[in-house]
């Protein structure tokens, strides 16, 4: 007992204690997963730093750059260590570094910033943007590679000649490193590399690793060592091991940033490393969770009144059920929500599949844009620009339609007869097209009108107005006005709200309104007349006026007479004819006769008693009647 | 010596309830530190993070690079094919055919040589003619690779299981190992 109390106890809790102290490295450790390395919505996310960003970044990472080499090294000063290595004396952080892309001049080795030169913070965010690779990606690549991110003494070679390790096989004996001089320099090695991680995404097939299983990585650059058939989960992940092929093993896993043993490999652990203690963590809320399927549309042309149908996929390469959160097809028409459909909770099988697919029936016609939207609490709400994440760099998550109006009106609304007259049947045309596949209910339809003073003189409705797929409909109605004057005539449509707007118009020469004069009816439309013209006392006189009717009913205007006076005032009326009934679409003639036994100066004129006396009604057809007449009689 | 032994049969009950005790403690704060330390870790990978470290770097990130220094010297750009070098050894990273009547990729790493050599990659199966495929060494961006050898489904005369063997050659002698493996190849 006393010597388990002295020895095995004490060594008991020093076992325990190392195992409490092991833990947190260990849990570090194994969060490095060989099959997904890094998220690919992580590793593509080009928006992630902007060049201040980066400035700021580098800044920090070299707080003081040892230009001159005066700090100690080896037991001498850096600069004299690196003249025996013959190596440049003066040094240049990369915080400091500027290079023009078209020359190549740079201010390496205590020289000047040459002229169109830009920092090494915007080399690093240029190449980003252009080929969609995460500034934060390249910056780690650039540290695993040369260590220039922290080096406060870097060398012009290898570390800037081949800062992104670019061209650097590990061919050479005991497999060192061999730079090809062909991508030397900063600004080549940032963009062939950015240009290459992006390429790998484009033509996978083409390189060693792809994601999916089959993929043997080796421990090291030497194959006795070994390796492991990896069933790569992601495209970045696959990416890495195409740029630096090896996985880490046990050793080097367990060692942070230190050295395993003769079997290690670093490239991948020490991406990991530098990735998560400076930009996080290197996996996304439902990193698994992408878009394996742009989202799609059944037509690319589209017409109002035809239906939409749009779908996209979701795939979760976790080898357990996601419940992805709310996604769905939203949409704005002409910048008014318009939205598809949306479901809150995806639950997405292990290695599985799920198609989101919504229509809808497109009622008008505009600028329709379609997007993948999506509601997940763990980003925070909305999130439909990132997730689901981009399966590849060349997802479609957002569509812009442009739908015709449909139906048009093809014909300019038309009153015929064009200038009609009071009591007139008046009919109003017009005509709309529907290029759809469905009929369209556009609801009512109206030919509305309004005279001088804003009174409602419209035509019939037509109500439930339906225009057939592939055909036309016509709106005719009829109407007549009591009323001279003249009156505005437009298309107005009524389908929960007035428009005057919709339909559109097949093209701008249709006429959408338009004027029209209604006469007075009937009208005189010939001229006081006496026959004989100069007649001779005694002699029988006949007096003539003719009126027409445009009316499609017959019209009595009362009493009408060819009145009669003589020089002094004097009555000498012809007959008058009462109940003076003109019919329909017809003309009357009003012929009297009488004599006269004085010779005087007469004035003749028309009159009519309808109430009252008027020496107006009815009115001329034109200005050349002659509505009274001074004759003498002899 | 009764009591003697009463006595010690005591003390030993006290002490193993005393270690028992002490043990059964060190098990729960070592469990509690374990999951203390462990659960941040794991949640971390959970939530895409974006902050950024703008702090200096620790000096195992300094030091994980010094090697370059240290192993650089005016030697960096020889040329390897100069150098007394051990013989490349070549090793099959992929074979695969993605579906029936797609091509079947071979890809490859080779550790040593030089772009001047060639790889020979011959499948056979027993009865069949082999088919044989010659193509460059290529430089990927850090290391060696036979350039991608995709065969038709066409050239193979055969549905089965075919055997792939790579090697590295040089003037028509074949100068590495002969790495090996079979692929299920469905016409």
């Amino acid at each position: 007992m006393t010597r388990f109390l002295t020895i095995k106890l004490p060594l008991f809790i020093v076992f325990i204690a190392a195992n409490i102290l092991a833990f947190p490295h260990n849990a570090y450790a194994s969060s490095f997963d060989p099959t997904r390395i890094i998220d690919d919505v992580v590793f593509y996310n080009k928006s992630s730093m902007s060049v201040q960003d980066i400035q700021n970044f580098l800044n920090s990472k070299v707080q003081v750059c040892d230009t001159n080499g005066t700090k100690s090294y080896a037991g001498t000063t850096r600069a004299a260590y690196s003249a025996s290595k013959g190596k440049n004396t003066i040094f240049t952080c990369v915080k400091d570094y500027y290079e023009n892309p078209t020359t190549h001049a740079n201010n390496l080795n205590g020289a000047p910033i040459p002229s169109g030169a830009i920092s090494a913070a915007q080399i690093l965010y240029d190449a980003a943007q252009q080929y969609n690779i995460n500034p934060q990606t390249l910056i780690v690549i650039m540290q695993r590679e040369q260590g220039l991110i922290t080096d406060d003494w870097p060398w012009v070679s290898p570390q800037y000649d081949s800062a992104m390790g670019y061209g650097c096989p590990d061919n050479g004996p005991n497999h060192s490193i061999v730079c090809s001089n062909q991508y030397f320099g900063f600004y080549n090695q940032v963009s062939k590399a950015a240009w290459q991680l992006q390429r790998y995404a484009t033509y996978p097939t083409e390189y060693n690793y792809v994601p999916g299983s089959g993929n043997y990585v080796q421990w090291s650059p030497q194959p006795s060592c070994g390796g492991t058939v990896l069933n790569i989960q992601n495209q970045a992940t696959a990416s890495l091991y195409n740029y630096a092929p090896y996985q880490p093993n046990a050793a080097a896993l367990n060692a942070g940033y230190g050295t395993g043993d003769a079997c290690s490999a670093y490239a991948n652990r020490n991406f990991w490393l530098y990735f998560s203690d400076w930009f996080g963590s290197v996996h996304a809320v439902n990193g698994n969770i992408t878009l394996s399927h742009n989202l799609t549309t059944s037509t690319t042309t589209v017409t109002a009144g035809e239906t939409v149908n749009a779908w996209y996929e979701v795939s979760n390469s976790a080898s357990y059920p996601i419940d992805a959160g709310g996604l769905g097809i939203c949409a704005r028409l002409n910048g008014a929500y318009y939205d598809f459909g949306f479901s809150h909770h995806n639950t997405i099988p292990a290695n599985g599949k799920l198609t989101l697919s919504y229509s809808k029936m497109i009622d008008n016609g505009g600028a329709l844009n379609l997007y993948v939207c999506s509601y997940n609490e763990l980003l925070g709400g909305w999130a439909s620009k990132q997730y689901p994440y981009n399966s590849n760099l060349a997802s479609i998550r957002d569509i812009s339609l442009n739908v015709q109006d449909n139906p048009l009106i093809t014909t300019s609304v038309s009153l015929s007869p064009a200038a009609p007259a009071i009591g007139q049947p008046v009919t109003a045309t017009i005509t709309l097209h529907n290029s759809g596949n469905a009929s369209v209910n556009i609801g009512s339809l109206i030919a509305a009108g309004r005279d001088s003073h804003g009174g409602n003189v419209d035509f019939p409705i037509a109500n439930d107005v339906i225009v057939p797929a592939g055909g036309d409909l016509t709106y005719s109605k009829v109407r007549t006005f009591t009323q001279p004057g003249t009156y505005t005539f437009y298309i107005a449509n009524w389908n929960g709200i007035w428009s005057t707007a919709y339909p559109k118009s097949a093209n701008g020469s249709i006429v959408r309104s338009l004027s029209a004069v209604v006469q007075d009816n009937p009208l005189i439309t010939t001229s006081v007349s006496l026959s004989p013209a100069a007649p001779s006392i005694g002699q029988p006189t006949t007096a003539t006026i003719t009126l027409h009717n445009a009316s499609s009913i017959p019209i009595n205007i009362g009493s009408l007479v060819i009145a009669g006076r003589t020089s002094q005032g004097g009555n000498v009326d012809f007959p008058i004819q009462n109940d003076v009934i003109i019919p329909a679409g017809g003309d009357f003639t009003y012929s009297k006769t009488r004599s006269f036994s004085q010779s005087d100066t007469y004035n003749f004129f028309v009159a009519n008693w309808n109430g009252i006396w008027s020496t107006a009604y009815p009115k001329s057809a034109n200005g050349s009647i002659v509505r009274s007449l001074l004759t003498n009689i002899q | 010596m009764k009591a003697l032994s009463s006595k010690i049969s005591s003390y030993r009950r006290r002490i193993i309830a005393l270690v028992s005790v002490v043990i059964l403690v060190l098990i729960l704060v070592s469990a509690s530190i374990y999951f203390i330390t462990r659960q941040p870790i794991q949640k971390s990978d959970d939530v895409s993070a974006s902050a950024i470290d703008y702090g200096p770097p620790t000096q195992e990130q300094i030091d994980a690079n010094k090697a370059i220094k240290q192993n650089t010297g005016n030697n960096d750009k020889d040329d390897p094919s100069k150098s007394s070098n051990p013989p490349p050894t070549i090793t099959i990273a992929r074979a695969m055919q993605p579906a029936a009547g797609q091509p079947v990729g071979i890809r490859t790493i080779i550790d040593k040589g030089s772009t001047s050599q060639e790889c020979l990659v011959t499948l056979s199966m027993p009865g069949q003619a082999p088919l044989s495929k010659t193509v460059a060494i290529v430089s990927q961006p850090t290391y060696l690779s036979c350039a991608s050898i995709d065969i038709p489904a066409s050239e193979f005369s055969h549905s089965g299981t075919w055997k792939v063997d790579a090697q590295v050659m040089s003037d028509s002698l074949v100068v590495s190992n002969v790495a090996s493996t079979t692929i299920e190849v469905k016409k």
